[in-house]
């Protein structure tokens, strides 16, 4: 029976599975190779070498390029605490807050931004930043990032959650914790798993964020995507694919750990 | 010492409000006496464990009050309550040692670390999980985690300890011996024990008093000898254990007890307390099948006569149905090693001899 519905054995399974591995892999494996090619053509093999590496991390545009890192890995950092702090809070009343008015529209609210294209977001965003008079370049990006992270932090935290019973905080409660003892003892250990795949899910995306970044960070200050943007709009020089190797492997490692952090404990709840 | 550990009086508990409020328990009034075995027993739906979590602070009441020793606790949520619970599924925390869970309690409390520490050895070593101390509960098995529960339920010596169906999750051996378990902890301890359950024959081992629960409404408080021989109602006594309930017409009503027309002949019965009744109305009445004796063979003169229509071998015991000729059907249970029992076949013509001292007239 398992055997006549294996999917191994549907018809074309093979053919579609590679054509789909290429696609989607090709390129990304094309960009790690000629990342270590000692040649300044971006097409022609010249050999072995790991002196784009160096030019990301010594070279001319080091300074640049070291400098949209920081702006890159602070800002993701702090939109990423920001927006699991927020998203845990939200998972909570969402999950726990029992039945009240117009939950089905705040579950629309704070999933909304999954789905309003970005480029909206980007503009209205950028709209509303003119209007206020807000345009600090830095902040400006921090509060863009904290806002749409929100919703990728909050999917495997509500997740998380929606499987862990109410009887823990119960038994908690009832052996005289107080409801923050309960929640910081008992509940959110036990959450744990899931605020941290939020978490790097919300820094990663935050990390990558190119468009909304483009739009409201304003003159004299760039991220990683908008330096190598920059960059590329100059022609690709071969020190573009080091920095995406690296911020490849960056985000391998992030979705690995967010893997595990998923599976964590779920095996005895 | 006969102190009043808890007091419920007229609890209603509604769930919604208007005109979709469902009512989950109905004017519930009884007393739990301080070092008691009490037991809340009824079907799945009863309000038994909606009144349970009222006593421990997760529902709140509609109207009526709840005392603990005297005292009006119905505004104090569950941390501030004196009571503890042992959940249905144990609810132990995952990410605690075992040792951990039976700490929390006293944690939460304040005490100071060495009297957690030691306090919480000697609750495992109660329930003999000593050296499970350091292992997780996802280590452990049903019933060393429900003893586990106990310990942390009983750890911050509570005043009174609530069981939720907490044995409903084990298999058979294991149920057995935790009744026996239970019993004994309770009594070393000497603090009340509410115990909820579904479970009849568990309801009667373990308790001191028994409250049958139907409907969100209380059908009897009692103690298991009274509950059983003494059934107020239709409903407690199909409940409890296994009956024959007929319909009969009341004759004469006496202070010793009534008389009653059943299938052509007249029986006499006990009537309970504070049960009215009137001659010449129709009543339903319990008849033990324990109770009724069978003599093969249909006497003459005014003895119940029946045909036996099936036989089931039960080990030590017989049930046999029989039809009386008015075609009311009654099951009797008698020992296999009664004179003749054993040979009896469908279709066989028996004499049916009922105990009058223990039927009894049920009000509805």
């Amino acid at each position: 029976m398992a055997r006549k519905t294996d999917i191994r054995h549907y018809q074309g399974f093979l053919p579609m599975t590679v054509l789909c591995m290429v696609l989607l892999y090709g390129p990304l494996i094309i960009v790690m190779v000629y990342s270590f090619n000692d040649s300044l053509s971006i097409t022609r093999w010249g050999g072995f070498s790991l002196r784009w590496y160096y030019d990301v991390f010594f070279g001319l545009e080091a300074p640049k390029f070291q400098k949209a890192a920081f702006n890159s890995f602070s800002i993701a950092t702090m939109a990423a605490i920001t927006s699991t702090t927020i998203a845990v809070a939200a998972a909570v009343g969402m999950i726990r807050g029992g039945q009240f008015r117009a939950k089905t529209a705040s579950f629309a609210l704070i999933s909304l931004p999954l789905m309003v294209p970005e480029i909206v977001t980007a503009v209205a965003t950028l709209i509303f930043f003119t209007t206020i008079g807000f345009t600090a370049g830095y902040a400006t990006i921090l509060v863009a990032h904290i806002v749409f992270c929100i919703p990728f932090a909050y999917l495997p935290i509500a997740a998380r959650l929606e499987g862990i019973e109410n009887i823990y905080e119960e038994a908690a409660m009832d052996l005289y914790a107080s409801r923050a003892q309960a929640f910081f003892q008992v509940l959110m250990p036990l959450m744990l798993p899931g605020i941290i795949s939020g978490f790097l899910l919300a820094f990663v995306i935050s990390l990558d964020d190119f468009i909304i970044t483009n739009f409201v960070k304003g003159a004299g200050i760039e991220t990683l995507p908008t330096a190598i943007f920059g960059a590329v709009k100059q022609g690709i020089k071969p020190n573009i694919m080091a920095i995406s190797t690296l911020l490849l492997l960056l985000s391998f490692v992030f979705v690995t750990l967010s893997w595990f952090a998923g599976r964590m404990g779920s095996k005895n709840p | 010492m006969n102190q009043t550990a808890i007091d419920i009086a007229g609890v209603t508990k509604f769930y919604g409000s208007g005109p979709d409020a469902v009512r989950a328990l109905h004017d519930i009034h009884f007393q739990i006496q301080h070092n008691e075995f009490f037991t809340l027993l009824g079907p799945s739906g009863c309000g038994k464990t909606t009144l349970l979590r009222i006593i421990g602070g997760f529902e709140d009441i509609s109207e009526g009050t709840l005392r603990l020793f005297g005292e009006d606790i119905q505004n104090l949520p569950p941390n501030r309550r004196p009571v503890n619970t042992v959940f249905q599924h144990y609810a132990l925390f995952p990410h605690m040692s075992i040792r951990d869970n039976v700490g929390f309690g006293l944690k939460m409390q304040g005490r100071p670390p060495e009297e957690i520490r030691r306090r919480s050895d000697q609750m495992l070593e109660l329930v003999r999980l000593s050296e499970y101390a350091g292992r997780r509960p996802s280590q452990l098995s049903g019933g060393q985690k429900q003893r586990v529960a106990l310990a942390r339920a009983l750890a911050p010596e509570p005043k009174v300890l609530l069981l939720d169906e907490p044995l409903s999750a084990l298999d058979l051996k294991l149920r057995q011996s935790m009744r026996h378990e239970l019993k004994q902890i309770r009594e070393e301890l000497g603090i009340t024990f509410i115990f909820v359950t579904h479970d009849q024959e568990e309801a009667l081992i373990m308790s001191d008093r028994i409250a049958v629960m139907s409907h969100g409404a209380l059908q009897q408080v009692g103690t298991p000898e009274e509950i059983y021989n003494h059934p107020l109602n239709r409903f407690v006594a199909d409940f409890i254990g296994e009956t024959n309930l007929v319909e009969v017409q009341v004759r004469e009503i006496s202070d010793s007890g009534a008389t009653v027309a059943f299938a052509g002949h007249t029986l006499a019965c006990s009537v309970n307390e504070n049960q009215a009744h009137e001659p010449g109305e129709i009543a339903h009445m319990s008849i033990r099948p324990e109770h009724i004796g069978i003599t093969p063979g249909e006497e003459k003169g005014d003895a119940l006569r029946a045909t036996v229509l099936r036989k089931i071998f039960l080990g030590t015991d017989i049930h046999v149905a029989c039809s009386l000729p008015t075609g009311e059907e009654l099951v009797a249970r008698v020992q296999s090693t009664a004179a003749g029992v054993a040979a009896l076949s469908p279709g066989d013509g028996v004499t049916l001899d009922i105990d009058p001292h223990r039927i009894v007239l049920l009000g509805d």
